[in-house]
């Protein structure tokens, strides 16, 4: 059963448009967005986290309908490409950040982001502050904070694409570990076919804000039509 | 949503500056043509005006270019200490760079004239090229100049043919902002000067609104100078949009000399004519100026020194009160597009002189004149209207790297607007807000011209004691007090340059 679904999403921004008819996720399922640059990847995340604006359509996350929220009361949390830690605080008020705003005690915060820095195995680096990190803890830092909170539906934009290789091997296998395991639902946006093969279950191809192709990551990967293999093939 | 932020702004720039600004250009019109060019000894000061501020203009942005060649490209020695005086320069009030230049090379009477102009004006405008050129120069695309070489070009024909062209806008904009400032200095040709036959435009203007009380005069060559501010400000936007171009940078030293008795020797020219224009009079303010202590009156310097201290808090309250939600709206809550045009909105005073903005605010206000806490009052706008271009450039620069996406995370996990800008914002701005304050502090500190005109009774800062201390002939007193407003600024500038410092390097 899809535990996040999205039908009919019409998104208009600055004269692009956006427009889905259905994309369902389940959970601990994570969705590849893929597609060239300006096709619409970046503008769906940020209509699925509520920074965009709809036209029309809806979005339910286990059953609530959350298109008319505001982004702090959706509950789907995000990454980026670049990990943006708050730089006056340290590694593991980072992580407690949003427990915090959950109304969590002092205890049960701190307990909570331990927990995920030892998930992330990254416990040494607790008191640091995020300058004093490299970039690969910083983003493991990242997706530990957004995950931290236990929100439905995370959101990852290209949140590997910084990282070396080795890097990024590692965090791909983690990432769908923790999905699966937590229950999330996810959708993670790559340009790297090894990102999509190794963390999702399933694929939408986007082309000047229009579902191209969508299915199973096997399915896509069959898919005759030029414009989809030239992406998934880049 | 937007006009809670962009609201204070927009109303202050338009009550305090478009308005009047408007106002003035209107009443300026009537009979322009009849006035001003029939009256030769005008057309005469117009003619010198521009003259003055074309080389003063071209010199400033030789040295500045030889300053920033030799720092960036040669990497002389003490560079980086030579960069930051040269910042440190610009930052000092016209009327202590007049009498550092009359307290050394004025004890010279050849100096009066066109010679002190050209000097006290490298000496203020040199370091805006220095800035806006060294900085093309590290930033520029480098690969083009390597790919020229290994095709046969020489040293010579890369810089001339490339490099040159690569940094063309900086050195334009340079050029049009030392022009810009030449041709509306007020102290620089009223004390180094010497007389009629060197005045300029702002002198008159001066000599209309203060001396002859002559307002039609002084309202139309108020027009005359914000028109040429005006034109100047277009052309320099037109340039702005030419230069946002990204470049991969390699960092590689190109024009770096092949002998190091080469470095040494341009390090020493650079140092030497640092000295001789630039520290000579500066020292000269201090050796003479302890020794002139005597002459002070320590309570009329601490009445003058608390004076300073409130007007300059009010401007720094008022402009960061202003500017920061203007700002935080352009970069944390607008929707993603242009905003370049906001940003050059509030920066447009800056192409005026302060004398030609003070006037146009007390022809649409008479009362500033008369009432003692609407001077007051006048007094702290016009300089926040200066204040507010200056201190946008750090603010941007922390809003840039707060970014708006460090903000959505904040708000994806839950927390609301007031939480997001008291955990997430505030300690990330907290640097650019105290660098802001401290350069607002700086040059409220040294502003005399708005206090000057709005002449609130029986008011005195440290800047117009010193300038009423030069008008008659006191330059003992005029020194001594040079040397406490002195010591303040540079201990703002030094902090202020340390912060600076901090930031590049938490910035890579």
């Amino acid at each position: 059963m899809n535990q996040v679904l999205v039908e009919n999403l019409l998104v208009n921004r600055a004269g692009f448009h956006l427009n889905l008819e259905r994309l369902g996720i389940e959970s601990g399922e994570v969705l590849g967005v893929m597609g060239q640059s300006g096709s619409g990847k970046s503008t769906l995340l940020q209509a699925l986290a509520g920074f965009v604006p709809l036209v029309s359509g809806t979005i339910k996350v286990f059953g609530n309908e959350i298109s008319q929220l505001s982004p702090e009361k959706r509950k789907v949390s995000l990454v980026f490409q670049k990990p943006w830690l708050f730089e006056n605080q340290t590694v593991l008020e980072n992580i407690a950040f949003g427990l915090k705003l959950q109304g969590l005690s002092k205890k049960e915060f701190q307990k909570t982001a331990e927990e995920w820095l030892r998930k992330m195995e990254i416990e040494e680096l607790k008191d640091r502050r995020a300058w004093e990190i490299s970039g690969g803890q910083a983003q493991r830092v990242a997706l530990a904070r957004a995950m931290a909170v236990h929100f439905p539906l995370l959101l990852l934009d290209e949140p590997f694409s910084a990282l070396d290789s080795p890097l990024k091997k590692g965090l791909r296998k983690l990432v769908k570990q923790l999905v699966r395991d937590s229950g999330f639902c996810s959708v993670l946006v790559s340009h790297d076919w090894r990102d999509i093969e190794e963390v999702c279950h399933k694929v939408l191809i986007l082309s000047e804000g229009k579902g191209l192709a969508y299915g199973t990551v096997h399915e896509v990967r069959q898919n005759t039509n030029p414009l989809v293999r030239a992406i998934c093939e880049d | 949503m937007s006009y809670f932020f962009l609201g204070p702004a927009l109303v202050f720039l338009g009550v305090l500056f478009l308005v009047p600004m408007v106002n003035l250009l209107l009443l300026g019109f009537q009979g322009f043509h009849h006035s001003i060019f029939q009256d030769t000894y005008l057309v005469y000061v117009i003619q010198f005006t521009y003259w003055q501020a074309f080389v003063s203009a071209s010199l400033s942005v030789l040295v500045g270019f030889l300053f920033a060649f030799l720092i960036k490209e040669w990497n002389v020695f003490g560079g980086k200490i030579l960069w930051k005086c040269g910042l440190l320069c610009s930052s000092l009030p016209s009327i202590i760079v007049a009498l550092g230049i009359l307290g050394s090379w004025g004890k010279q009477t050849t100096l009066f004239g066109w010679k002190g102009l050209l000097l006290g004006h490298v000496f203020l405008n040199f370091a805006i090229p220095l800035r806006l050129i060294g900085n093309a120069l590290s930033d520029r695309e480098r690969t083009s100049e390597l790919t020229a070489q290994s095709l046969g070009m020489s040293r010579w024909g890369v810089f001339c043919n490339i490099t040159i062209s690569s940094i063309r806008p900086s050195l334009v904009s340079s050029w049009i902002l030392a022009f810009l400032y030449s041709s509306t200095s007020l102290f620089i040709v009223l004390f180094l000067g010497g007389g009629p036959r060197f005045t300029t435009l702002e002198v008159a203007l001066y000599e209309a609104v203060k001396l002859n009380l002559d307002n039609g005069r002084a309202i139309q060559i108020a027009l005359l100078q914000a028109g040429v501010g005006a034109f100047l400000f277009f052309f320099y936007l037109k340039l702005q949009k030419k230069t946002n171009l990204e470049s991969d940078r390699v960092d590689i030293q190109f024009f770096a000399p092949r002998r190091a008795w080469m470095k040494g020797l341009g390090g020493l020219c650079l140092w030497g004519l640092s000295f001789m224009c630039l520290g000579f009079p500066l020292v000269s303010i201090f050796v003479e100026g302890l020794g002139d202590w005597s002459f002070l009156d320590g309570a009329e310097l601490l009445e003058a020194g608390l004076t300073t201290f409130a007007i300059a808090t009010s401007v720094v309250v008022l402009s960061i009160s202003i500017l920061y939600p203007y700002l935080h709206y352009l970069y944390q809550v607008k929707p993603q597009g242009e905003t370049s045009g906001w940003i050059w909105l509030i920066a447009i005073p800056q192409f005026f002189s302060s004398l030609v903005v003070a006037l146009a605010l007390s022809v649409f206000f008479p009362l500033v004149r008369e009432v003692s806490w609407l001077s007051y009052l006048a007094v702290v706008s016009t300089q926040t209207l200066f204040v507010i271009p200056l201190i946008q450039f750090p603010l941007r620069e922390g809003f840039l790297r707060m970014s708006k996406e460090r903000n959505w995370i904040a708000q994806s996990l839950g927390a609301s607007g007031w939480q997001r800008w008291l955990w997430v914002e505030l300690p990330f701005m907290k640097r650019s807000l105290f660098l802001s304050a401290l350069i607002g502090f700086g040059f409220s500190m040294g502003e005399v011209i708005s206090i000057l005109l709005f002449s609130p009774p029986g008011i005195k800062t440290l800047a117009m004691g010193i300038f009423q201390a030069m008008s008659r002939y006191r330059f003992q007193e005029a020194r001594a007090t040079t040397v406490v407003l002195l010591v303040v600024m540079i201990s703002l500038f030094g902090i202020a340059g340390y912060l600076e410092d901090r930031d590049e390097s938490s910035a890579r």
